[in-house]
C-alpha cells in the first residue's frame, strides 16, 4: 500500500505490486493517480516519505522496490509518495519538510536539536529572499554535521549528476535529524538554480501552489 | 593476542592491539589505554544515554567503519576502533559547533570559566570558529531551581547529567526536560523546587556553567583557587573532598571519587557546611569567666587557668571527679591527645566521645563491614536511623545497591525513611519491641531463606533518641546469633566518632559514659567537666539532665569553635580550629583512615585540639613532645594497636585511605536488660530522630543552609489524630512522665499507628524536655489545649 499526495489528479492510498509497479505507473497510471493535475509537468517527487531524498522525472521508470530505490539514491521509508508539479516553489517545499522535522526533533541529541533548527532558520531566510550565496553552502555544511560524508541523491541527466546510493552516515541517535537535512540536500542538489534565483535576484519566481500539496 | 583470560577482549585501538575488559564501554577502554575521547553526557557513575554525540568514534566490526557513540557500546572481540580518523575529527568539530551555536559564550561572567569542559573541548576538539549568524536562543538568566542552585538555560547543553543524577542516583526526580526540539529545557515541577539533599552534585557534574551553587556564585576563578584533598567530617561517612580556597578563605568543596566510599558524591550539608568555618561568630581567642562574664584572654592565661582548675578539681574530688565528653568532631590526633591528657596525665577514666545517641562502643569490636561489603551483600539488614537524614552518602550507596544491583534490604524501623521504598521487607516496630520484631522476622521462612542466600551485612545505629539503645542491642545480637557470619557497619553519625572511640576517647574500666558523667555532674560529683566540642544543652537527648549537669558541674571547661549554649556556661573557653584549618587524619564508620587537608590559616588565635591538650599536659607536668601533627599521627600508630598500620606515610600514599584493624580491646557486647513500662493504651510511644538540617551550630552558622532546617511539629498518623481528639495543624500539649510541651500536630501517614514522631533539634525545639535518657522508652499523651 502506498499513499500518494500532492499534485496528482487523484491523491490517495493505492495497492501496488512491490517490485513491479513503477513510479510512472503509480503517478500516471489510470488505475492509480491518473497523472499530474491540470495537465502540468512533473518536477520532482519524494518516493518514501518526507525524510527520503527526492527523485526527478529521470527516476520515473524505477519499480517500487527497496534495493533499487536505495541504489538510485533514496529510500521507500514510509511508502508515502509526494508529487510536486512544475509550479512548485522548491526552496519553500524543502522548508516545509525541514521545518516539520526540526519541530519533530525530540531534543535529545545535539546534531538534531541544534542542526535541525539551524537548517530551518537559514532556509527560511533564503525563502524570504534574505539569503546570501554563503547561506547555500552553509546549509550543506550544517547538514554535514548531521550526516557527514556523501549524502544520497538521485541522478539527473540534465545536470550531469550520478546517483549517490543509500545509506548515509549520521551523528544523531535516530533518523529525525537526517530527515531534516534530506529535503534540503535534495532540493539544493537538484534545483540549486531556484535557490540562487531567490538570492541573486531577490525576487520570487512565479508560484501558484503552496508547498506540501496544501491548497 | 596470546592471553587466555576470559575477561579480556582483544580489540584494535587506532591501529594497536589492546586488551580491554569484557563488558567495558569503548570510551573507558580507550581512556585506560591512553586515548581520551571527548564527552559531555557520559559520566562514569551513571548509566550512559548517548545524547551529546561528542564521543562518536569509528568502529569496524567487519561491516566497515560505522560512527558509534563510544559511551553506549561495549567492546567486542576483534573490533577495530578509530578515535582519530578524519571522519571522527569532522564529527567532533561538527558537534562542538552545534553545541556552541546557541550557547551564549558569556565565559567572562560564567562561574565555570576556566574549568569548563565546553571551553576545554571546544579548544581541543572544536572547529575554532562558528558560522552561526542567527540570533541565539534566549531565556531568563538565571532562575533559582532551589534554595541552593541556580539554572541558566542559555548555557545548558541538555546533557541529562543533572536530571539523571536526580532521578538515578539521588532518587529525587525533581528536575526534568520539558518541551522538545530546539525548545527543550530543564525545568522543575510547578511549585516544587529541586529540594534534594544532594543538589550540589548536579552543579559539580554539570559540564557547563548552567548550574551554579549559591554559596560559590561569583566568588572566585578556578585559577585563583588553591586546593587540598581532604575528607568531609560533617558525618561519619567520610566522603573524600577537595577543599578550595582563595585569599585564605575556604570557598568551595568538591567531591572526589573515592571508589570504596562516596563515588564523587557529597550531600549538600557536607558540601556547603564549610560556610560555618568562615562565620563571623567563630571564637577567635580563648575566654575566661570573670565577674563581668566571659572575656577574651591570652592563651597562656587561659591554659594556666585550665591547669589550675584541673589541679583544684583533683585536690577537691580526686582525678575521677574530672570528666571529658565529646571529641568526635575533631581529628584522630585531636582525640588521641585528649585521651592521653585525660587518661594518662589527669588520670580519670571518665572520657566518652558519644553524646547519648549512639550504641555501646563494643559494637565497634564486632566483625566490621565496609561500605562496599554492605553494598555487595546479598542481604542488607537496616537496624538504625534513616540513613538519608543521618548518613546521606551511605544512603546513596545502599540505594544504588538495592536499585541497580538487586540487593535485598530488610529494614527494621520505628518510622519509614528514605530507603523504605527500596526495601525488600520493611518491618515497622513500636519503640522497645525491636527484639520481638527481629525474632518474628527470623521465624518467617522467606526471611530465613533470604538470609541464607549469601553474605549479610547489618547497618546498626540508633533509630530513636527517645529510647535507650537496649532494645536495639538485643535485636542486633539476635540477628548475629541467627547469622553469625554477618558483618556490622556502625551507623554512628558524628564525623570522627569511630576514630575518637578507637583511639581512646572511651571510659577506662570503672569509668562513666556520657550519660553517667552527666548524671554524676547533676548529682554534684563532678568537679570539672570538659566539653570537647560538645554541646550537651543542644545535643544530648535528655534536655533536663543536660541542664542539671552543666549547672551541677563545679567547673566547666569548653574547647569549641563557637560559643554554644553549653560553652557559654563554661569557666574557660578554649578557641579551637575548625576543619580546613588543620590537618591530621580522620576515621570513618568503616574504620577507614584518611587525611584532612589544611587549607587556610586558623581563625584568630584558635588552635587545634591536640595542641591545646599538649599545652595543658605540659602545664600539668607531662610533656607529650609533639612538635607537629605528624608526631601525633606517629604516636597513634605506635600506641594504638588497631592503628599500627595507619602511619602518616601509609595514609598519604593511599588516596582511598587505610582501614584500621577492628579494635580487639573493646570488650564483649554485653546483652543489656530491657525493662519496658506498661503500655497505656491512651499513650503514644515517642520516636525522635534527626533530620539532615537542624539547629546544630555548624548548620546555623552556614548562611546557605541555616534556613533549610524545618520546625518542630509532632507527626501523627492520620488515623490516630482523631483518636487523640486533635486535627492537622492543631496546637496540642504533648506530655511525658517528665514534662509537657506545646507543639503543632502534623498529619503524617508514614508514622506508625500508636507512635508519634518528632524531629530532634529543629530551631526552637523543646522535645528534649520529654526525654528521660534512662527510660527504656518514652510514652507521651496528646491533649487539646
Ligand atoms: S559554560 Fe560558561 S565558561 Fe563554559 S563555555 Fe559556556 S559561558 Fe563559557
Ligand atoms: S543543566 Fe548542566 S547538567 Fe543539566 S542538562 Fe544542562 S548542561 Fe547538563
Ligand atoms: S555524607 Fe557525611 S561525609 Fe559525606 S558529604 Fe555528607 S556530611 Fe560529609
Ligand atoms: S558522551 Fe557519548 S553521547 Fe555524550
Amino acid at each position: 500500500m502506498v499513499a500518494v499526495s500532492g499534485h496528482v489528479q487523484r491523491p490517495g492510498v493505492y495497492e501496488i505490486v512491490n517490485g513491479t509497479t513503477t513510479f510512472r505507473d503509480l503517478i500516471y497510471g489510470q488505475e492509480f493517480c491518473g497523472g499530474i493535475r491540470n495537465g502540468n509537468q512533473l518536477k520532482a517527487f519524494v518516493p518514501g516519505g518526507g525524510s527520503a531524498p527526492w527523485f526527478v522525472p529521470d527516476q520515473l521508470d524505477l519499480p517500487f522496490e527497496g534495493r533499487l530505490v536505495g541504489a538510485a539514491g533514496s529510500m521507500l521509508g514510509s511508502g508515502a509518495v509526494m508529487v510536486m508539479d512544475h509550479t512548485t516553489d522548491i526552496p519553500a517545499a524543502a522548508l516545509t519538510l525541514t521545518r516539520f522535522y526540526a519541530h519533530e526533533s525530540c531534543g535529545k541529541c545535539v546534531p538534531c536539536r541544534e542542526g535541525g533548527t539551524w537548517l530551518e532558520r537559514i532556509l527560511s531566510r533564503v525563502v524570504d529572499g534574505k539569503g546570501t550565496e554563503a547561506d547555500l553552502d552553509q546549509l550543506l555544511e550544517v547538514g554535514a554535521m548531521i550526516c557527514p560524508g556523501a549524502f544520497p541523491h538521485a541522478s539527473s541527466e540534465e545536470l550531469g549528476l550520478e546517483a549517490v546510493p543509500f545509506p548515509y552516515k549520521m551523528t544523531t541517535i535516530c533518523f529525525v535529524g537526517p530527515s531534516a537535512y534530506a529535503p534540503v540536500h535534495s532540493a539544493l542538489t537538484l534545483f540549486r538554480a531556484e535557490f540562487e534565483a531567490k538570492i541573486v535576484k531577490r525576487t520570487m519566481i512565479p508560484v501558484t501552489a503552496m508547498a506540501g500539496g496544501e491548497q | 593476542m596470546t592471553s587466555t583470560d576470559p575477561n579480556l577482549v582483544s580489540v584494535t585501538l587506532n591501529g594497536r592491539t589492546i586488551a580491554a575488559t569484557k563488558g567495558e564501554l569503548i570510551i573507558t577502554a580507550a581512556e585506560r589505554h591512553g586515548e581520551y575521547i571527548p564527552r559531555f553526557c557520559y559520566h562514569e557513575r551513571m548509566d550512559p544515554v548517548g545524547m551529546c554525540r561528542m564521543c562518536l568514534v569509528e568502529v569496524d566490526t567487519g561491516r566497515g567503519p560505522q560512527l558509534t557513540p563510544s559511551c553506549m557500546v561495549t567492546v567486542a572481540p576483534d573490533m577495530k576502533i578509530d578515535t582519530a580518523s578524519p571522519m571522527v575529527k569532522q564529527v567532533q568539530e561538527g558537534v562542538l559547533e552545534l553545541l556552541l551555536a546557541n550557547h551564549p559564550l558569556d565565559c567572562p561572567v560564567c562561574d565555570k570559566g576556566g574549568e569548563c569542559p565546553l571551553q576545554d573541548q571546544a579548544f581541543s576538539h572544536g572547529p575554532g570558529e562558528s558560522r552561526f549568524v542567527e540570533e541565539k536562543r534566549h531565556y531568563e538568566k538565571p532562575i533559582a531551581i532551589s534554595d541552593l542552585v541556580y539554572l541558566d538555560r542559555e548555557r545548558c547543553i541538555l546533557c541529562d547529567r543533572c536530571t539523571r543524577f536526580a532521578d538515578e542516583v539521588a532518587g529525587d526526580a525533581l528536575i526534568e526536560f520539558s518541551s522538545r526540539g530546539g525548545n527543550t529545557q530543564i525545568t522543575t515541577f510547578p511549585d516544587e523546587p529541586f529540594a534534594s539533599y544532594f543538589s550540589g552534585n548536579t552543579v559539580q557534574i554539570c559540564p557547563v556553567g548552567a548550574l551554579t551553587a549559591k554559596p560559590y556564585r561569583f566568588k572566585a576563578r578556578p585559577w585563583d583557587l588553591e586546593q587540598n584533598e581532604s575528607t568531609c567530617t560533617t558525618c561519619s561517612v567520610g566522603c573524600r573532598t577537595i577543599v578550595q580556597s582563595s585569599r585564605d578563605q575556604v570557598l568551595r568543596y568538591q567531591g572526589v571519587d573515592s571508589a570504596p566510599v562516596n563515588w564523587g558524591w557529597l550531600c549538600d550539608k557536607g558540601r556547603f557546611g564549610f560556610e560555618s568555618v568562615n562565620s563571623d561568630e567563630r571564637l577567635t581567642t580563648p575566654m575566661v569567666r570573670t565577674s563581668g562574664g566571659l572575656v577574651p584572654t591570652s592563651w597562656s592565661a587561659a591554659l594556666g587557668a585550665v591547669a589550675d582548675l584541673v589541679r583544684e578539681s583533683i585536690a577537691a574530688g580526686g582525678a575521677d571527679s574530672i570528666a571529658v565528653v565529646g571529641g568526635a568532631r575533631g581529628s584522630n590526633e585531636d582525640a588521641f591527645a585528649w585521651a592521653q591528657l585525660a587518661h594518662d596525665v589527669i588520670g580519670t577514666p571518665n572520657v566518652y566521645a558519644q553524646m547519648g545517641d549512639g550504641l555501646p562502643a563494643a559494637v565497634l569490636g564486632l566483625d566490621r563491614a565496609t561500605i562496599d561489603d554492605v553494598a555487595s551483600a546479598t542481604t542488607i539488614v537496616l537496624l538504625g536511623p534513616d540513613l538519608k537524614e543521618e548518613l546521606p552518602v551511605l544512603y546513596l550507596r545502599i540505594r544504588d545497591a538495592a536499585v541497580k544491583r538487586g540487593r535485598h534490604i530488610i529494614e527494621f524501623t520505628p518510622k519509614p525513611g528514605g530507603l523504605t521504598k527500596h526495601a525488600w521487607k520493611t518491618i515497622g516496630y513500636e519503640p522497645g519491641t525491636q527484639l520481638a520484631a527481629v525474632e518474628a522476622a527470623l521465624a518467617d521462612p522467606a526471611v530465613a531463606m533470604q538470609l541464607a542466600k549469601g553474605p549479610v551485612a547489618i547497618v546498626a545505629g540508633r533509630a530513636n533518641l527517645a529510647e535507650t539503645s537496649t532494645a536495639t542491642v538485643l535485636a542486633l545480637q539476635a540477628i548475629l546469633a541467627a547469622v553469625p557470619s554477618a558483618k556490622v557497619l556502625p551507623a554512628l553519625r558524628r564525623g570522627n566518632v569511630v576514630g575518637a572511640l578507637q583511639v581512646g576517647v572511651r571510659p577506662r574500666p570503672g569509668g562513666l559514659d556520657t550519660t553517667g558523667v552527666l548524671q554524676a555532674a547533676a548529682a554534684g560529683r563532678i568537679e570539672c567537666l570538659v566539653l570537647l566540642g560538645a554541646d550537651p544543652l543542644a545535643d544530648f537527648p535528655d534536655a533536663d539532665l543536660a541542664r542539671r549537669a552543666i549547672a551541677g558541674a563545679r567547673r566547666v571547661i569548653a574547647v569549641d569553635t563557637f560559643l554554644s549554649a553549653s560553652s557559654l556556661q563554661a569557666d574557660v573557653v578554649l578557641a579551637a580550629s575548625a576543619v580546613g584549618e588543620k590537618g591530621g587524619t580522620t576515621t570513618n564508620l568503616e574504620g577507614r583512615v584518611t587525611s584532612l587537608g589544611r587549607r587556610v590559616t586558623a581563625t584568630g588565635t584558635s588552635r587545634p585540639d591536640w595542641m591545646i591538650a599538649s599545652g595543658i599536659a605540659g602545664l600539668l607536668g607531662t610533656e607529650f613532645g609533639y612538635r607537629s601533627i605528624a608526631d601525633v599521627t606517629a604516636s597513634i600508630a605506635a600506641r594504638v594497636e588497631s592503628y599500627a598500620n595507619v602511619t602518616a606515610t601509609a595514609v598519604a600514599s593511599a588516596p582511598d585511605g587505610v582501614l584500621a584493624a577492628v579494635p580487639a580491646d573493646l570488650g564483649p557486647l554485653v546483652p543489656p536488660v530491657l525493662s519496658l513500662p506498661d503500655r497505656n493504651s491512651y499513650d503514644f510511644r515517642l520516636v525522635v530522630s534527626r533530620r539532615l538540617y537542624d539547629d546544630a551550630v555548624s548548620t546555623r552558622t552556614s548562611p546557605s543552609l541555616a534556613h533549610l532546617a524545618g520546625c518542630m511539629t509532632v507527626h501523627v498518623n492520620p488515623l490516630d489524630i482523631e483518636r487523640a481528639g486533635a486535627h492537622d495543624g492543631a496546637e496540642v500539649r504533648l506530655s511525658s512522665a517528665r514534662a509537657g510541651i506545646i507543639v503543632t500536630v502534623e498529619s503524617d501517614a508514614t508514622v506508625l499507628r500508636g507512635t508519634v514522631w518528632v524531629p530532634f533539634n529543629q530551631p526552637g525545639s523543646t522535645i528534649g524536655e520529654l526525654i528521660d535518657c534512662t527510660a527504656a522508652v518514652t510514652d507521651v499523651r496528646i491533649e487539646n489545649i
